[in-house]
Order: structure tokens, then sequence, then C-alpha cells
């Protein structure tokens, strides 16, 4: 029943025999509304030199995709076109290729619920890669018209992004047109990254790092060196000249007198570096300010929201390999992700029992070298409950990904986290002072500004920095007890 | 006083006059022998008019026209280590609108570590200059600096090639001056003007200064005048790249440098054409000199006995017919300075040693040296003020000048010798220019 091959024929150049398919349909709509099972698809007829062709084609494959009934199914081309291979599952044409091809897809989709897991856009995903094996990886793609500069072509089809068609064309450089993306856009490799933080797939091979703007997560940046102190990118390279006979220091061309170097204030002729005058120095001059500097100050200039960063605070970015993991493969075939959000990376999250004992121990040493010095942060975010009854399961995710995502990047490596209870997490911050906890504690507070205003939440996220005295030192093990009492000093001081 | 005085004159009449007037010539001749030094006076008359000559046509200099022709720099590097550094910042210094390269040819790269490694680390720094770029040529292998200037003219792609060592730096118009004379379409080379970098370091350097601007920045000057320029110095030489290529470069061997030359000359009369080698005082050099005498003269055995072996290897040059008649005189002129009068002042000196008559001997001396000290006086500061580019400087040596002949004596005996040791010693195979391997395979 399911090993059906039907041709979708997007051109007249076409290539598989009829005798080795089941149907031939012209259009996506019909065949979508006439096969209610899932089955085998071939684009037939296309010509790479065809940018119409081209866009139908992606068309085509992202309506399968997000499609309830083809979402996994396989999928091929008859010839290979370039880039557009990376949304397919091969190249075939002969019946008995296809079949073979593709008969680990179709095996596997027997036993898992197909229609239930089309309701849920983690689930078609995982679907789709549980029926593709364990081998099988999703790898990012650089794109280079994407503003993200990765793309993960599965998952970008799957997934459920605003203004689809139009994003998928503009990112994949079939159509070149900037205006018609509108609204909030947001990159297949954050989804990923939040499927991964939920244990659900797992990195297999790091493919590249880049460097993304802190502010709006594109990477179409470009590095521009400005003067330091008018921030102007208009000055110029000044090579100045120290004439040793006088000691009068000024710029080259104060010096220049046709083909020669002249002092203009002992008039000596300086013929020879080293003997008669040396470069003290290569400095710049603003043109628009006057103001001479020996380094320019470089600026990462993010080409689409224009917020510039200091190259030192962008945000760095790893491309991985992603394949499905046994909780993945578990989920796919209940047709149920169990939703735990964890604000943290899991090696760095720790259950609380064992952060009491760290953080006892840091107890103990604080009050042993005095120079040991660490603060404690918590954090309680308040409002998540009443915006996941209000706007929905998805975009609640979508904003407990956005949040953990910044809350990420503001904790170190090496600091401890655990979460205590609903919406309460604890952050050890090692070799921080109460004044750095407290900044830190500062920028995580303001990161409900952000996320509501992105998503019309009403998020409030409360953070207190404490710095435990070294008198607690002495009365044992007492961290569990601690985190009580902060915890409700936390509420007192609201 | 007086009386020593009154017996020197007296002793000169009577040695000199008197076997004259007897027509005692034998002794006379002999007597008359250091005088033949006085040969030397024209020649001076003759320099001294081109160097006036040159300063006139200087004066009359236009402005230069708008072009500016790209220049390879070849830089035959040994185990200078980081002194190629100055050669390098120097080359970048030139005020020079047009392109230039810079070669380094790194002669045994594999054992000249240090200089490799300066070499490499400036890379990066000269491409970041407009204009300016910089290219390092590794031999891992010695094989001598004809192989290292023939290799940087393979890769050379300037119009006009210089050539220099690793040691030297330029005045930042060298380029400049060098490739102005190029306009002129008979100009195929231009021989630069190297002085003395360390001339304050020792009161040898300081004598080397005040015989490199004699013997190089004045009369040079003069000869140019002439078209009469004998050597383009190995350490700097400017050429035309059509015109190297049509001499297929620099032939294996020592003292490659007065071997190109001869070349070019024999060149200019086979072809009956009429081509120029030109000299310019502006177009400067530092180099470094031995700073002992004992290396100096050491330095000087070496240079001046490949002279005779390249005027062997081009015996069959060496005529009117190949040379024209002003380079055939001027070539023998050079002989003479080189060899003959270094001979003679060689044995007219053992001679001397045999006179009983020591009031005879210093008196003769007194006035050959009293004559040169003169000469060179009014020689160097006719020059000196005419040409220098560094009056104050050249002036501070002033007071060094009345013992100049006896430096001069002193190196013409050491070149005497260094000439013997080449003609019955084959000294020239003792070359530091390139390894024994490559010497042995030389056909001369």
């Amino acid at each position: 029943m399911r090993n059906k091959i039907y041709r979708l024929a997007l051109g007249s150049e076409l290539i598989a025999l009829p005798d080795d398919l089941d149907g031939s349909y012209n259009s996506v709509d019909t065949m979508l509304e006439e096969i209610k099972v899932p089955s085998i698809i071939v684009i037939d007829g296309l010509r790479l030199e065809d940018d119409n062709i081209l866009s139908e084609t992606f068309e085509a494959i992202y309506q399968f995709r997000r499609s309830s009934v083809f979402y996994a199914a396989p999928i091929y081309f008859t010839k290979s076109m370039g880039n557009m291979n990376a949304f397919v599952d091969g190249i075939e044409s002969k019946r008995a290729d296809i079949l073979s091809s593709a008969s680990e897809i179709l095996s596997k989709m027997e036993n898992i619920p197909i229609e239930k897991n089309a309701a849920n856009d983690d689930l078609r995903l995982l679907t789709f890669l549980f029926c593709r094996g364990d081998g099988h990886a999703l790898s990012p793609l650089a794109v280079a018209a994407s503003p993200w500069i990765y793309e993960y072509p599965a998952a970008f089809l799957i997934g459920n992004f605003a203004d689809k068609t139009i994003q998928t064309a503009f990112h994949f450089g079939v159509f070149e047109d900037e205006t018609l993306v509108k609204g909030m856009m947001k990159s297949s490799a954050d989804w990923l990254v939040s499927l991964c933080s939920q244990g659900l797939i797992g990195t297999m091979g790091l493919v590249d790092r880049i460097r993304i703007c802190a502010h709006c997560h594109t990477g179409n940046l470009n590095y521009i060196d400005s003067c330091p102190i008018c921030k102007s990118i208009d000055f110029e390279k000044k090579r100045m000249i120290h004439c040793f006979t006088c000691g009068h220091v000024a710029p080259e061309e104060n010096f220049k007198n046709g083909m020669m170097f002249i002092c203009p204030r002992c008039n000596s002729a300086l013929r020879h570096i080293g003997s008669d005058y040396d470069r003290p120095v290569e400095s710049y001059l603003c043109n628009s300010c006057g103001e001479r500097f020996i380094d320019p100050e470089v600026k990462a200039d993010c080409l689409k929201c224009r917020h510039k960063s200091a190259p030192e605070d962008l945000v760095i970015r790893q491309l991985y390999n992603y394949v499905i993991t046994t909780k993945g493969k578990r989920a796919v075939q209940l047709g149920i992700v169990d939703f735990e959000f964890s604000l943290f990376d899991d090696n760095r999250n720790v259950v609380p029992l064992y952060f009491y004992q760290i953080l006892d121990w840091l107890v103990q040493m604080k009050a042993r070298y005095t120079d040991e010095d660490f603060s404690l942060l918590c954090i309680k975010i308040v409002g998540l409950e009443a915006f996941e009854s209000t706007a929905g399961m998805t975009k609640f995710k979508n904003l407990i990904d956005e949040l953990a995502m910044r809350i990420r990047e503001l904790v170190r490596l090496t600091d401890i986290t655990t979460s205590t209870g609903a919406n309460t997490f604890w952050v050890i911050l090692p070799r921080t002072n109460q004044k750095g906890g407290e900044i830190l504690a500062s920028r995580v507070e303001k990161l409900a500004d952000i996320v509501s205003l992105k998503d019309g939440a009403n998020i409030k996220i409360q953070v207190k920095c404490f710095s435990i005295p070294t008198e607690y030192a002495k009365r044992g093990p007492v961290a569990e007890m601690l985190l009580g009492e902060y915890e409700a000093a936390l509420w007192d001081v609201r | 006083m007086n009386n020593l005085l009154n017996s020197i004159a007296y002793n000169l009449y009577n040695l000199t006059i008197i076997p004259l007037l007897n027509a005692d010539f034998i002794s006379g001749i002999l007597i008359l022998m250091p005088f033949v030094l006085f040969l030397e006076i024209p020649w001076i008359l003759f320099i001294l008019i081109g160097i006036i000559k040159y300063k006139l046509a200087r004066m009359k200099e236009g402005i230069r026209r708008p072009h500016f022709p790209t220049v390879s720099c070849i830089v035959t590097c040994y185990n200078e280590g980081r002194d190629i550094e100055k050669t390098v910042f120097s080359i970048l210094e030139q005020i020079y609108p047009g392109m230039i390269q810079i070669l380094l040819v790194v002669d045994g790269a594999s054992i000249n570590i240090d200089t490799m490694k300066a070499a490499k680390a400036m890379e990066s720094m000269v491409n970041g200059h407009s204009n300016r770029s910089l290219l390092v040529l590794p031999k891992w292998q010695r094989g001598g600096v004809v192989s290292s200037s023939n290799l940087g003219l393979h890769f050379a792609t300037g119009e006009i090639i210089i050539k220099m060592d690793g040691d030297s730096s330029f005045d930042n118009n060298m380029v400049e001056r060098a490739t102005r004379h190029f306009e002129d379409d008979t100009v195929v080379a231009v021989s630069g003007c190297l002085r003395v970098r360390n001339a304050d370091k020792t009161l040898c350097a300081a004598f080397q200064a005040i015989e490199y601007f004699i013997s190089i920045h004045a009369s040079k000057t003069a000869l140019s005048e002439f078209n009469m320029v004998n050597n383009i110095s190995g350490a700097f030489g400017i050429f035309r790249r059509d015109f190297l290529n049509l001499l297929e470069g620099w032939d294996a061997g020592t003292a490659e440098d007065l071997d190109i030359t001869i070349r070019i000359k024999n060149y200019f009369a086979n072809s009956r054409k009429k081509f120029r080698i030109v000299f310019d005082p502006e177009a400067i050099c530092l180099t470094d000199v031995p700073e002992s005498f004992a290396k100096f003269l050491k330095q000087r055995i070496r240079w001046e006995g490949d002279y005779p072996f390249i005027l062997f290897k081009h015996r069959y040059s060496i005529s009117p017919g190949f040379l024209g008649w002003a380079n055939f005189i001027g070539m023998l002129m050079s002989i003479f300075t080189n060899m003959v009068i270094p001979g003679l002042v060689f044995i007219y000196t053992i001679w001397l040693l045999f006179q009983n008559r020591i009031e005879f001997v210093i008196a003769l001396l007194l006035v050959v040296y009293l004559f040169y000290a003169l000469m060179l006086f009014v020689f160097y500061g006719i020059s000196v003020l005419l040409l220098s580019e560094r009056k104050d400087s050249d002036l501070s040596r002033l007071h060094l000048l009345p013992l100049m002949p006896l430096f001069l004596f002193i190196a013409k005996v050491n070149s005497f010798v260094a000439i013997l040791w080449e003609l019955f010693g084959k000294g020239h195979r003792d070359s530091s220019m390139a390894p024994w391997w490559v010497l042995k395979k030389n056909k001369f």
C-alpha cells in the first residue's frame, strides 16, 4: 500500500518511465487532495537553468513537508539540481532503485503514529529523522543569501516559520528581492539548538563556527574600523617623520618637498632612514573630528539590525551535525514530547543535592582562603504559567528557548546551575564578587523586557545576588537551609 | 730644523738636477722614478673638468616628466641576518610614485636561518604598503652571488633592475635619481654612488670614506660625463631589464660586476650602436666598510685580486676597436693605476731601501708625499664643495688628508701583493662569492 510511487511533473523534460509509476500529477494541490497515504514522490521534468521551475520545485517540496501526510515521506529528484539536492532524499529515476532506497524509510513509518505526530513541529522533525535511521544527520548548509549564514534544509522546511515561502525563496536565493521578506524570522539552527538542549537530538561532529550579532542573531556582519573618539569611519593613515637634526616630529606631508624630505623647522634634507630621520609611529587622523589616534576601534556592524558591537561581544555559534537520540526516538514512537524546560546546558546543570555539596565546599574554601570569593544568583521567573495558558504551548516553548539561549550567553562555562522548584534557578558564580554578581543580575533581569517585547508576554524575571558571609562555614553543611532562607528573602525584598 | 731643510733641499738639487745636467741618464731616471706619479696631474685635471661639466649640466636639469617605470630590486642575501631589514626599510622609504618590487634572494637558506626568518617576517609588512611588494626567494643550497642575481632576474617584473647587497641602505631619492636617466633610450645602465655608512666608527673607516669619495663619487661623476664609466659596482648597479636579458644575465665566476661592465662595453662596440652607462652621484647607497686595517687589507686582496683575472678573460676585447678610443684609454688608465703604479711603487720602494743616502731618501719621499697631499687636498676640497650632498660630514674628515697618501700607499702595496697572489697563486679560486663546487666548474 505504502510503496506507491507518484510523480510530480514540473516541466516537460520527463525522465521517469510511466510504467515505473503508480500515477502522475501536474500540481501539488491535486496530489495532496487525492493521496491520503504516505507514498514515494518523484519530482520530474526539472531544469536547473529555469528559475521558475526552481522556485516551483521549492514551493512543492515545502508543501509536502508542511502537509500532514508527506512530512516524512521519501522525495526524489530524477536529476541533480545542485544546492537543491539537500532538500530531497536522493536522485533516482528507476522503480527498482527508488524502492530499494526508500524501503528503510517506508518500513520505519509502519509502526509510528504518523498522523498524531503531524500536529507538533518538534515531532514532525523527529519523525523525519527517525524514519531515516540512526546514521542520518541533519547537516548545516552554508547559504550565502541567508542572514544566518547556515541553514539546516530539512529542519527549515518542516519547522514552523513565519512567511515561509517568501523567506525560503529569499534564503536560498531563488528570488533576490529582500523587500519580500517581512516579519520576524528565526533561524532553523536556533530550533535545533533548543531540541538538542531538550535531549531529543544530539550533536555528531562540529562543522563550523561563526560569529553572529548579539542583538538579532544574524550573521551578515561588516567589521569596520572607526575613530575611537567620534566613531567616524572617515579617517586616514598618516605616516610620521622624526627629524634627527632638530627633533621635529610631524606627518610626512609636512616634510615633502618635491621628491625630497626637507625638515620644515631646521631646513635640513632628510635623505636616509636611520641616519637622518626615522618613523616614530604610524598614526591615524580622523577627518571628521581631527583627532589623532594609534589604533582604530573595530566594530562589527550588523547589516540587518545595524547594531554595532565589539568583536568580543559577538555571539559564537557552533554548527553541528545533529542525529536523533534515544529520547527523541521514544518521543516519536509515543507521539509525545514531554516538555521540561531547562534554562541551562545539561552539562552544567546539576541536581540540587550535588549543588548543595558544591556550595558547602565553596563556603569552606572561602572561610579558609579569604581571596577565594564567589557569589550566588537566584533567578525567579514570574508570569510563565499565565503566558502558557493564554498563548499556547508552541509560543511558550519558543519563549523559553529564547530565554534559555540568552541566559546561556550571559552565564560562563564554569558557572554551575540548578533548579530547586517551579521557575526558580540558582547559579554559583565562582571567583566573582558581590559587585560582579550584581552586574550579571541586572543583565538577566533586563532579559524579561526583551523577550516580553517580542512575544507580547508579561514576564518578570527577579534576580538576586548573594555573597555568603564566612561565619556560615563554622556551622557545617548549611547550603540547603541557606538557599531556603535566601529564596524567602528574595520574596521579602520584592 | 732649518739645517735639516737646507740639507734636504741641497740634496734634492744635487741628486736630481746635477746628474741630469751631467747626462747621467740611468741614475737620473731611477731618481726621477717617483715623479712618474706626476703623470696623474693631467688625469686629475681631466676629472676636475668632468666634475665642473657635470655640475653645470646638473644645474640646468629640468623637471622630470611624470613617467615612473616599474622597478625590481634584487637583493642578494647570505648571512646578513636582521641587517637585511635596513636594506628593505630604506627601499620602502623611497620617495617614488611608481611600483617597486623587492626580491630577497637568500643564498644557502637552509643554513642562513636568521636571514631567512628576517626576510619572511617582512613579507606581510611590505605588502601592506601601496606600490611596494616583497618576494622572498630561498635558494636552499648555496650557489653564489651570480646565481642569486640571475634567479632574481628571472622573477623580476620591473622595467628597471637594481642589483644590491643585503647589507646596504639607500638615500630616499635613490630610485627616483636612478630611474630618470632611462628616459634617454641610449642609457642601458646606471652606476650608483657607494658611500661609507660607518665612516665615523674608526680611523680606518674614515680613510676609506675619503677614498670612496675620491675614487667613486668624484672620479666616476667626471668619467660619466665622457661616457667612460668603467665599472658598475656589484653592490649597487642599475640596469634596463631588456638589456640584461640580452646579455642573458650575469656570468658565472667572480668579479661579476666588472665582468658585466666589460660585456656591456663589448656589446656597444659589436652592435655599433650608441649606448651609455651613466654614473649618478645622487643615487646613493650606504655600505659598511671593514673597521680594522687587517680586515680592510684582506678585503682589498680579494677585490684587487680579481682584476687581472677579468682582464685575462677579456684579453681579446681590450682594444680600441672593441671598446672605442675613449674607453680604451680609460681602460689603460685604470690598468695603469691599478696594476702598474702599485708595481712601480713597490719596486721603487725596495730600490730605495738599498740607497744609503738617508737624507736623499727622506727628501725624495717628502717631496712626493707633499705633492700627493697637496693634490689630494685641492682635489678633495673642490669635489666636496661641488658634489657632496653631505658637505658637513665630508669636510669633518679634512684633517685626515695629510695622512691620506700614506693610507693610499699601503693600499697600493697591498693591491700589488694581491695581484702577485692572483698571478702565481690563483687567488680568485678563494673567493667568498661562491662555493668551491661552483667555481670549480667555471671556465676561468
